[in-house]
């Protein structure tokens, strides 16, 4: 489903020589049910890549391929069938309620005024009872906690029923208990839903449990490193960090 | 689904506050005036009746020029607000009235007469307020604290001031007594005959945010997001600065910079419809403004037999503890 083809990550410089290149990919694939981790080290460009995928950054050479088109032959409109994004922080916003919020994932879908169909109420409905938000669900997202609200824009990426979700460190900002918590419920989506769920992160050890596969960033050899279960822990950690 | 009833209920009251203090208004003014003749002096004018004559000329214009004056600036505060995600920003704040002034300064005081008619004048305060709102859009791409914004929307503010203190130097005294009288802000500055103009003008920014409240949705969760759910930010945001300048620009040139009801009537939206939802705060800020500038007006007309207060004094006097409030309450 999401393929790098020959991809290089990397900043552009004033001419060809000058370009800064943080690490290549070979041939890559990743298929729907798939849960993935991004992991490396500070600095050495998970962020990029993950601007590379959502189309934000532009890749020095190759290609990311989703469902075989280019990304960059993607429309913004199409897009949005295909991507969707958590950011690792939302802080809330003052009178938007965790439904408003879910509901603003099904705004590609709606009409110039915004307004929700029937068949939005449906959907946004079942993405509350399957994240089990019912609760929370006329709560404004500014009272929320860090792990609350977490799920409610885990909720709202979810109900733009796209393809692919994209989640920056999506347990950052979290404790331990909501870090396995969201863990958990991003391993059960991506089976139950059938999407590709990439996220990147730093408690690799969480990744080991829950992911089915994990990429690694080896800033040396300046390399993308694939993994798949069972890992072999040293290896992952080695490659990363080093000896 | 009750919510939304909820919403329109609220809106439904504000246009009925709305409806009543305009009819008084329209009864107000250096004599009383029945409610009669205001229906004659409207849709039946007979010059020879001076009640009728002076509904028709005088207070009918007035206070539709303070009803779109409180429309076009309130939208123009809550488009501001959402386009730099900082319930401080407003036209005023961020300099676009400043912007506007200057040209407007430039057009009847400098020997630089190109703009010299009406419409030049509504034209040049309208290139002002874009001017000011597309350097404010610029910096707001560099300058990613919103207090900074602030600060050199303030900043801005002062520079186009003491530009206007340097034209009214060298000005003629006549002009300059006419540019006095505009920057107190007044609402008698539109004739019964150009209002349908203002009020299209009006109307049609209203129109053009209504079209975009989706993307206005969306900018509150930040461009990334809204970018990635399909919204062309760029393009948005240029639109958003258009209108402003449209609205904040037609009721600058013809009412004076009228300040902080841009800043102080969408907060008040917000906090009386509790929603984040554009499509009820725009008609919340539309109906609040009009009826915040209406009750200046009258404000304004029961004092006149004691106290002349020009409407920029009353709009900051009542704005500038609002503002306080809101540092204190949100930073």
């Amino acid at each position: 489903m999401l393929k790098f083809k020959d991809l290089h990550i990397g900043f552009k410089g004033k001419s060809k020589q000058e370009d800064t290149l943080l690490f290549k990919t070979a041939h890559q694939s990743f298929e729907a049910g798939d849960f993935v981790a991004l992991i490396g080290a500070n600095g050495a460009g998970k962020t990029t890549l993950f601007n590379t995928v959502l189309g934000l950054h532009k890749a020095l050479k190759g290609n990311v391929l989703i469902e075989g088109q280019p990304l960059k032959e993607i429309s913004r409109e199409e897009k949005v069938k295909f991507l969707s994004y958590v950011p690792s922080k939302f802080s809330g916003i003052e009178h938007l309620t965790t439904y408003d919020l879910i509901a603003l994932g099904r705004s590609p879908y709606t009409n110039i005024l915004n307004r929700l169909t029937e068949n939005d109420h449906q959907r946004i409905k079942e993405v509350i009872q399957q994240l089990d938000l019912t609760s929370l669900k006329d709560k404004d997202t500014l009272s929320l906690s860090d792990g609350e609200r977490q799920i409610a824009m885990i909720g709202k990426a979810l109900a733009q029923d796209s393809k692919l979700m994209v989640l920056d460190e999506p347990t950052a900002f979290l404790d331990y208990n909501n870090k396995r918590k969201i863990m958990y419920l991003l391993h059960d989506l991506a089976k139950k839903n059938k999407q590709l769920i990439f996220i990147s992160s730093h408690d690799i050890e969480l990744c080991f449990d829950y992911c089915n596969r994990i990429i690694a960033i080896d800033s040396h050899a300046k390399e993308l490193i694939h993994f798949n279960t069972p890992f072999d822990k040293n290896e992952v950690i080695k490659s990363v960090f080093g000896g | 689904m009750t919510s939304k009833k909820k919403y329109w209920k609220q809106s439904l009251l504000l246009l009925i506050a709305l409806i009543i203090l305009v009819m008084y208004d329209l009864t107000l003014g250096s004599y009383a005036v029945s409610l009669q003749d205001v229906f004659n002096g409207i849709f039946r004018y007979n010059e020879t009746n001076s009640e009728e004559m002076t509904v028709h000329v005088f207070r009918f214009p007035r206070v539709m020029t303070a009803v779109f004056a409180g429309i076009a600036l309130s939208v123009s505060g809550l488009l501001m607000q959402t386009l730099f995600q900082n319930p401080l920003a407003g036209p005023y704040v961020l300099g676009i009235n400043s912007g506007a002034s200057l040209l407007v300064a430039l057009s009847t005081m400098s020997s630089f007469h190109i703009l010299g008619s009406d419409v030049g004048l509504v034209f040049s305060a309208m290139i002002g307020a874009f001017g000011a709102g597309l350097f404010i859009l610029i910096s707001s791409l560099y300058v990613k604290n919103k207090i900074s914004l602030l600060l050199i929307g303030i900043m801005f503010g002062s520079f186009a001031g003491a530009m206007v203190n340097v034209i009214q130097a060298y000005a003629d005294p006549n002009n300059l007594k006419t540019f006095m009288l505009w920057s107190f802000g007044s609402l008698q500055g539109i004739e019964f005959e150009e209002l349908g103009l203002v009020g299209g003008l009006v109307l049609i920014g209203l129109f053009a945010s209504i079209l975009i409240i989706k993307p206005l949705n969306l900018l509150l969760l930040g461009d990334n997001a809204a970018h990635l759910l399909g919204i062309n930010v760029r393009l948005i945001r240029l639109f958003i600065i258009l209108i402003t300048a449209l609205l904040t620009g037609v009721i600058t040139a013809y009412c004076g910079p009228i300040a902080f009801v841009g800043l102080v009537i969408p907060n008040f939206a917000k906090m009386i419809y509790k929603t984040a939802n554009h499509y009820h705060l725009l008609f919340g800020s539309a109906l609040a403004g009009a009826i915040l500038i209406v009750a200046c007006d009258i404000a304004m007309q029961l004092l006149s037999p004691y106290l002349n207060l020009p409407l920029n004094a009353l709009t900051a006097l009542i704005g500038a503890p609002v503002v306080m409030w809101i540092i204190m309450r949100k930073f």
